[in-house]
C-alpha cells in the first residue's frame, strides 16, 4: 500500500465482479427467443393442408386434393385451380409449394428460410405442402 | 501492515461482490421467468386454438370449418372449463378480425393464427316441375334434405333414389314428410319412381347447402402473472 499497490482484495473483487456481470449478460442475451415463426408456419401448413384435404371434390374423387394429385393430366388441368384455392386460404404474406407425385404447384422454396411442412396421404401418393414467409 | 489487506478494502470488496451477485441473480431470474411465461402463453394459445378448430369442438362442423353462428352459443366460462384456461389468463379470440370471445384485455400476449373456413347454411327449397321426367338434380350439395311427397291425382311414388341408391321405399306409395341423409361429396340427383306422371307441386325438396368463406381465427393469450415480465 505504501508502495502504491492495490489491495489484493480489491483486485479479487474486481475479477469476481467481472465474472458475475458476464454471467448476468449471458442470461440477458442468451435465453433464446422461442422459435415463433416456425411454430406459426407449421400451424399454417397443417391448417391449409386440412382445408385443402377436406374440400369437397368437384368430380368423383374422394377429396379435392386427391383429384388433383391423381395424375399428371389432372395436375395440368386443375393445378391452377388448386393454386388459386391455396392462395385464398393462406395469408398474403405466406408463400407455398405443393408437391405431388406428378409435379409441383406454387413457388420455389428459397434456400435458408424457415418453412412449415404438412403432408397428406392421398390415394396416389403423398402430397406435401410447404409454406414460408415472404 | 505489510502483506496484509486493509480492512476497509475488504469491506468494500465484499459489499461490491454481494451487490453484483444479487443483481446477476435477479437478471437471470427475470429472463428465465419471461422465457417460461412466453412458452406457456404460446402453449396455451396453441392448445386453445387447437381445441377450437378441432373436429370435436362445439363450434366446428368438421376439422377447421367453423359454423358461422356457433360462437353465439359459448361464453368465457365454457372457454375456461372446456379449454383449460387459468383463471388469471386474459384471452381474446377473433374470427375474421371480429372479436368473438374475450376475457380480460390482453394487451401484448402471444397470438396464434389459424386458417379456417366459416360455414353458413342457408335453407333452400325447390319444387320440381317434372316435365315428363321423374328426376331432379339438387343444384348444390347438402348433407341432408327434407322431402315432402304429396302426389296429386293417380300418380304414386314408391321409391326415391339418390344417384341410383335407394333412399326411401314403400310399395304402398310414399306420402308425407321424410328426412334424408345425402352425400356431401357428390352432386345428388333424386329420382322418384312410381306410377302415373308427377306434376309441379307434387314434390317439395328442402335442403341446406353450405356456403363457406376463408377466415383467420386468432387466439391471443396473456398470462397476468407475467405481465410485468
Amino acid at each position: 500500500m505504501d508502495r502504491g499497490q492495490l489491495p489484493l482484495s480489491v483486485v479479487e473483487a474486481t475479477i469476481g465482479l467481472l465474472l458475475l456481470l458476464s454471467i448476468a449478460a449471458a442470461f440477458s442475451l442468451g435465453v433464446a427467443p422461442a422459435d415463433t415463426d416456425t411454430d406459426q408456419l407449421e400451424v399454417y401448413a397443417s391448417d391449409a393442408a386440412t382445408l385443402l384435404e377436406t374440400a369437397e371434390p368437384q368430380h368423383a374423387g374422394q377429396t379435392r386434393l386427391a383429384e388433383v394429385a391423381a395424375s399428371a393430366g389432372a395436375l395440368d388441368r386443375e393445378g391452377a385451380a388448386l393454386r388459386r384455392r391455396a392462395e385464398r386460404v393462406l395469408p398474403d404474406n405466406v408463400m407455398f409449394r405443393i408437391e405431388t407425385p406428378h409435379g409441383a404447384i406454387g413457388y420455389h422454396v428459397p434456400p435458408g428460410v424457415p418453412t412449415g411442412t404438412a403432408t397428406v396421404a392421398t390415394g396416389s401418393g403423398d402430397v406435401t405442402l410447404r409454406v414460408w414467409y415472404v | 501492515m505489510r502483506g496484509q489487506t486493509s480492512l476497509p478494502a475488504l469491506g468494500v470488496a465484499l459489499v461490491v461482490l454481494v451487490t453484483a451477485t444479487l443483481f446477476a441473480v435477479s437478471v437471470a431470474e427475470g429472463q428465465l421467468a419471461t422465457a417460461r411465461g412466453d412458452a406457456l402463453e404460446r402453449e396455451t394459445a396453441l392448445a386453445v386454438s387447437e381445441r377450437l378448430v378441432g373436429a370435436g369442438s362445439s363450434v366446428t362442423a368438421r376439422q377447421n370449418v367453423v359454423r358461422a353462428d356457433a360462437f353465439d352459443g359459448i361464453d368465457v366460462t365454457d372457454l375456461r372449463e372446456t379449454y383449460g384456461l387459468g383463471a388469471d389468463d386474459a384471452i381474446r379470440v377473433t374470427l375474421g378480425g371480429e372479436v368473438v370471445l374475450a376475457t380480460g384485455e390482453p394487451e401484448a400476449g402471444t397470438t396464434v393464427e389459424r386458417l379456417v373456413r366459416v360455414q353458413n347454411r342457408t335453407s333452400r327449397r325447390i319444387v320440381p316441375r317434372f316435365d315428363r321426367s321423374r328426376r331432379v338434380t339438387l343444384p348444390r350439395r347438402s348433407p341432408e334434405a327434407t322431402l315432402v311427397i304429396d302426389p296429386a291425382g293417380n300418380a304414386t311414388v314408391e321409391t326415391v333414389l339418390a344417384n341410383g341408391a335407394v333412399l326411401l321405399r314403400d310399395t304402398d306409395g310414399l306420402a308425407g314428410r321424410y328426412e334424408a341423409q345425402l352425400s356431401r361429396y357428390e352432386t345428388v340427383a333424386l329420382s322418384f319412381e312410381g306410377t302415373g306422371s308427377l306434376s309441379h307441386g307434387d314434390i317439395t325438396v328442402r335442403f341446406r347447402p353450405a356456403r363457406t368463406r376463408t377466415a383467420r381465427l386468432r387466439v391471443t393469450v396473456q398470462r397476468w402473472g407475467d405481465a410485468d415480465g
